[in-house]
């Protein structure tokens, strides 16, 4: 299929390790439902054992990756529903290797730190757990564009149960909000799928229609309809990440989510939402991505600065009855101005806006940081929530007013909590820095948007970082220890040591050492851009070919124009513009006329 | 004449009649209080062997035209007589039960399901327009009755008798068209109506279709206005907007268990008939015509039906009435198939070997299915779940239940979720089945509207997310308020444990049903059409596609494989 896409084709018996990683929690959490409802202590063990499991599964995958290799790893092809052409199609590059990892490595974390905090449906809300382990994982490998549909949908049922039945008081609002606001998205990028789909069968061998995502790839579409497509799906993923406007349904979810549902809800599924633009909306739609890209990352630098400045707003000690108070009473519940769980969720909208400012600005560094900004957002984040709900567990409420001075009791606590913060203020030394780095040198040398005000803009977003996260953390645990129900509380015990341990490692390990993830994405980085600018350098000719048709139409139509021929033709520079021809008798030097296409795909000229 | 293979197509019917005379018989000796739940194991028996033999004349039995044209037996009358069956049996498995909590619980009540049942056969078989009427008085006089079950409910009464009344009129007025078509084409059979169509648009000389000077087609005024009422009288069995109005109200009073059979089977009844109209006597010419035909009148329709179903649906607090008009937004997405097919119709593909019209009524098929295993299951939930002093009727009934119950939670939260269309269910492969049809039509046609169709449906089915989703946050997310408890059926259990089963199967592994839905829609054109494509005149090819640049030659291709057949001849006549 035109060879955008490789994947590897392997000889022989391969041990189907993305089939297994895939399956492993979805037959477990089949196992758990027939387990007798009350024995709490066999669930939480199984669960934590599968979880385990998944993750010793997972290593595989990156001692067995080969770094240097730029197509897709540990394919596996099998028909499905053959009447539409779709395929079992999954494999792995290393963009959504570290994602998968990052899956694997936080499902036991969110077992462990679930034993107290859960407090009834224990059943439940582990086989909810697994079955949501297993889509998320599902949803990274797939390659073939209805199996990454259906997986994407399915993540949605698990988490809606999370948040709806264990979360805290506000829970069905948030829940129902959740679901709704990222069904809207998906379903109209279902529709966009069913169209390119249906020009697949242009590109295959045998005249059917395929769903895979080479075949996708492959199919030529105008500069118009590609923005139209490249909306459908950015709206789906810009939701999903979320990017600024439509943001709302976050601080929601995860104030009112369970510690775990936090943490997997910030961790991987918002990843879903970035990985979905690099792996399917900008390289299929990439004359439109280019449209779209100063758009995309002035919203991500609103988003940058919005999310931080409302965090700031949470952090500072406020009066008693104004304005913003009670507008906020209002809109998102008593309290919510106060709420650590809610600031946290806006950091979120914050750095992931980073993600996306990396990735509009379509450099190698800036999608290189996007992608590793992925990777530190969901540990630190992920780190940050499980803080939180461990001051949740003892304290049972999330207001900062309500904290102050924990250090001299909490001293474990306070030193992992502290890391965490700093990583993700994106102190050197530690993961938030290298990827927001990185993503400000790419955004600074970009091309397509206006590189230089927006990297200064949101390097102002790193400053307000700092800003907040210091200050709750001073807010929370340094001062006076003024609260008496402060006093009885209980440090870190060793379960709750063990799960905050690999985080607080993996935050140095990725800061000293980024190129240990580095090496593996950077390839996959490279096959993006070939697989972007082969596309848009085919999807222009194909465009300008279109145009050259429709001129000499045109001319033939006018007074004489059946005398002028072409004499030359430059390609133009921006997409906008398609080029300059000279035109005239074929012995006078003739006219020279500049070619635009506007956005509807009409051509005009005006003499120059 | 011999008339043995014509009885024999007739087979299920048969069964199905005998199974109902058995059921009333053994009812009648059945003289004590006791509960006379072996008459439901008869009668669900009886409606398996109705499903069985369908499938054993279906795969066996060439397509015939029995008794002169009057039914046609095909694989699509074997594909909708196993629905049928299927949705009586869901229906036959929650009725014990729960008829006798309301005590109800009378043997007619099954005898009636199997009559309705053979009703729907005449529908899905029928080759004539009286015969489609007949059908439809068979099925709609046992349903009145269903209805009104519960003879002394005021709302049972009520809901009875606005659906006697609304489906008296809609059956005279469908009648009424039935003779408007007769006196524009001179019969009531399927096959002459279509030929008829057919021979006037080919010498231009027609009494039915005018060619226009323009070089467009007109309708003759009195076969359009013919079309229409059958249109209508057909809208309202399926409950279309705005021939839906009966709906919420008779869902609403009627028994639970007779509504999960008349929103499955009645439904699927009437788009069986609509199907054999569309595609057998109005045809590809009626189709294609830009104003007023077929496709046209549909397209408005289906449109209607998926808004209004699914935004009515949203206020509602009556379990019931929220189902009804969310059964009219399902009628609304099926309808979506059945209008892109429409569009193909008589397009062919490039081998001049496939229909892609009758592909695309496949589509209508696999999503009644689909609907068919969520709706009855949905409402056989509620009916398992109500109890004599405490109906499930409004959401608030719900909550909690989902601990109380966990299998009938559960299976509540599969058929929301395939209402829904959430994958991995049967219902989200339905609505993408039917999307993908009206989306192949825009292209095969070159018409955008029919996408801006699936966009309009795809954004209501946001709105139907909504309140499907009300249904499982009751379940499981709201605290429990009542004591009672229900009745414990096992029968009706494992039932619904296999209407589930059938919900994810058919969301994970479509391919089998797919197949044998485009085998049923395929096998429409092998009786009773009387237009043959290869008269490329008529019939408009695949407009050829743009750039094409690596496709291989497809004579290349079939060169190829004619070389090699004559080898292999050549070896086994060697051996």
């Amino acid at each position: 299929m035109n060879g955008l896409l490789l994947t590897a084709q392997s000889s022989g018996f391969e041990v189907p390790w993305l089939s297994l990683l895939i399956a492993l929690p979805l037959v477990g959490a089949m196992v758990m439902a027939l387990f007798p409802a009350e024995q709490r202590g066999l669930h939480k063990g199984t669960a934590l054992f599968l979880m385990l499991a998944e993750l010793g599964l997972s290593v595989p995958l990156v001692t067995r990756f080969q770094s240097d290799y730029r197509a897709f790893q540990f394919v596996e092809q099998h028909d499905w529903i053959e009447q539409w052409g779709i395929q079992y199609l999954v494999g792995l590059d290393g963009i959504s290797l570290w994602l998968v990892m990052l899956t694997t490595l936080l499902g036991p974390i969110m077992v462990a730190s679930s034993f107290k905090a859960v407090e009834k449906h224990h059943k439940e809300y582990y086989i909810s757990l697994l079955v949501l382990e297993s889509a998320v994982i599902g949803a990274l490998v797939a390659l073939d564009t209805f199996l990454f549909y259906i997986f994407w949908e399915v993540m949605l049922i698990p988490m809606f149960l999370l948040i709806g039945v264990w979360g805290g008081k506000n829970r069905v609002y948030a829940t129902v909000k959740f679901f709704l606001f990222t069904l809207v998205g998906s379903l109209l990028m279902l529709v966009a799928i069913l169209y390119v789909y249906f020009k697949t069968n242009t590109i295959t061998a045998d005249g059917t229609n395929s769903f895979a995502l080479s075949a996708l790839l492959a199919v030529d579409l105008t500069s118009a309809e590609q923005t139209w497509l490249f909306l459908a799906f950015g709206l789906a993923f810009a939701i999903k990440v979320p990017m600024f406007p439509l943001h709302t349904w976050l601080p929601d979810a995860h104030t009112e989510a369970p510690t775990a549902g936090s943490v997997v809800l910030a961790a991987v599924l918002l990843k879903m939402g970035t990985y979905g633009l690099v792996r399917y909306a900008m390289p299929m739609f990439p004359l439109g991505m280019l449209k779209m890209a100063p758009y995309m990352a002035i919203l991500a630098v609103i988003g940058i600065v919005y999310g931080a400045l409302i965090c700031i707003y949470i952090c500072k000690p406020k009066e008693k009855d104004s304005f913003f108070r009670a507008m906020w009473s209002s809109s998102a519940g008593e309290g919510a101005d106060e709420d650590v769980k809610r600031l946290i969720a806006y950091s979120s909208v914050s750095h992931l806006g980073f993600v996306v400012l990396g990735l509009a600005a379509l450099t190698p560094q800036g999608v290189e940081g996007g992608v590793l900004q992925m990777l530190a957002h969901g540990i630190s984040t992920g780190g940050l929530f499980l803080c939180i709900g461990i001051l949740y567990e003892r304290r049972h409420t999330r207001q900062i007013t309500e904290y102050g001075g924990l250090t001299s009791q909490v001293p474990i606590f306070a030193f992992f909590f502290l890391i965490i913060v700093l990583s993700s203020a994106g102190l050197p030394g530690l993961n938030g820095f290298v990827g927001e780095f990185l993503v400000l040198m790419g955004t600074f040398t970009s091309a397509v948007i206006p590189g230089r005000i927006l990297t200064v803009v949101a390097a102002t977003g790193v400053i307000l970082g700092a800003v907040y996260l210091l200050w709750m953390f001073q807010r929370v645990m340094f001062g006076p220890l003024n609260n008496p129900k402060n006093r009885t509380m209980k440090d870190m015990n060793l379960r709750e040591i063990a799960y905050l341990t690999p985080v607080v490692l993996l935050c140095f390990v990725m800061g000293v050492f980024p190129n240990l993830f580095l090496d593996h994405v950077r390839p996959s980085v490279h096959e993006f851009f070939r697989i972007f600018n082969a596309k848009v350098e085919r999807d222009r000719s194909a465009d300008r070919e279109a145009t050259a048709r429709e001129l000499q139409a045109a001319l033939s139509s006018m007074p004489g124009g059946d005398r002028l021929v072409l004499i030359e033709e430059t390609p133009g520079e921006s997409l906008e513009s398609v080029g300059t021809v000279v035109l005239g008798d074929a012995d006078d030097a003739g006219t020279r006329l500049r070619l635009a296409v506007d956005a509807e795909g009409r051509l005009s000229w005006m003499e120059r | 004449m011999d008339y043995g293979k014509d009885l024999l197509a007739l087979t299920p019917f048969f069964v199905g009649v005998a199974a109902a005379v058995l059921v009333v018989l053994v009812d009648a000796f059945h003289r004590t209080e006791k509960p006379r739940t072996y008459v439901a194991y008869l009668a669900f028996i009886g409606l398996g062997l109705v499903g069985i033999a369908a499938m054993a004349v279906g795969l066996w039995l060439p397509p015939t035209e029995a008794f002169g044209g009057m039914y046609y037996h095909d694989r699509f009358t074997s594909f909708l007589t196993v629905l049928f069956s299927i949705g009586a049996m869901v229906t036959v498995a929650v009725s014990p039960k729960y008829l006798r909590e309301n005590s109800a619980e009378r043997g007619e009540y099954y005898a009636l399901i199997i009559l309705a049942v053979t009703g729907m056969i005449l529908m899905a078989g029928a080759g004539d327009l009286i015969m489609i009427f007949l059908g439809i008085e068979v099925m709609s006089v046992s349903v009145y009755v269903l209805v009104g079950f519960f003879r002394y409910s005021g709302k049972a009464a009520e809901a009875s008798m606005k659906y006697f009344f609304l489906g008296a009129f809609a059956s005279a007025v469908f009648l009424y068209g039935a003779a408007l078509v007769f006196g524009a084409t001179g019969s009531t059979g399927l096959e002459a109506i279509g030929a008829a169509v057919q021979s006037a648009t080919q010498d231009g000389t027609g009494t039915i279709v005018h060619l226009l000077n323009g070089g467009g087609q007109e309708l003759d005024p009195l076969f359009s206005i013919g079309m229409m009422l059958i249109l209508v009288g057909l809208g309202f069995k399926i409950a279309l907007v705005p021939f839906h109005m009966w709906t919420p109200d008779a869902y609403e009073g009627a028994p639970a268990s007779s509504v999960a059979f008349m929103a499955t089977a009645v439904k699927a009844a009437g788009f069986a008939a609509l199907l054999r109209l569309a595609f057998t006597a109005f045809g590809p010419e009626v189709a294609r015509i830009d104003t007023g035909g077929w496709v046209q009148i549909l397209f408005y329709l289906s449109l209607l039906t998926v808004i209004v179903g699914n935004v009515l649906a949203i206020v509602q607090d009556n379990l019931q009435r929220m189902l009804a008009y969310s059964s009219i937004a399902h009628a609304g997405y099926a309808l979506i198939g059945l209008v892109g097919a429409g569009a193909m119709t008589g397009v062919v593909d490039a081998d001049q070997t496939m229909v892609l019209g009758h592909l695309g009524s496949a589509s209508v098929l696999f999503y009644l299915l689909a609907y068919t295993f969520a709706t009855a299951g949905a409402f056989g939930v509620l009916a398992y779940l109500g109890s004599k002093r405490a109906e499930v009727k409004t959401y608030d009934d719900l909550n909690g239940l989902g601990y109380k119950y966990p299998a009938m939670g559960a299976f509540m939260v599969i058929f929301m979720l395939s209402s829904a269309g959430i994958p991995p269910t049967a219902g989200f492969v339905g609505k993408f089945y039917v999307f993908q049809t009206a989306v192949t039509a825009s292209g095969e046609v070159g018409n955008n509207s029919f996408l801006y169709l699936v966009i309009a449906a795809v954004l209501a089915s946001l709105a139907g997310a909504y309140y499907y989703l009300r249904v499982i946050v009751r379940l499981y997310m709201a605290p429990a308020k009542r004591e009672t408890p229900a009745l414990q059926s096992y029968f009706a259990k494992w039932v619904l444990a296999g209407c589930a089963a059938a919900t994810i199967i058919a969301g994970v592994l479509p391919s089998v049903f797919m197949k044998a839905s485009r085998s049923a829609a395929a096998s429409m054109s092998d009786v009773g059409v009387s237009y043959d494509f290869s008269d490329v005149s008529v019939i408009a090819t695949r407009p050829p596609r743009g750039y094409n640049p690596v496709k291989p030659d497809k004579d290349e291709k079939n060169q190829g494989e004619a070389d090699t057949a004559p080898e292999g001849e050549a070896k086994a006549g060697g051996e």
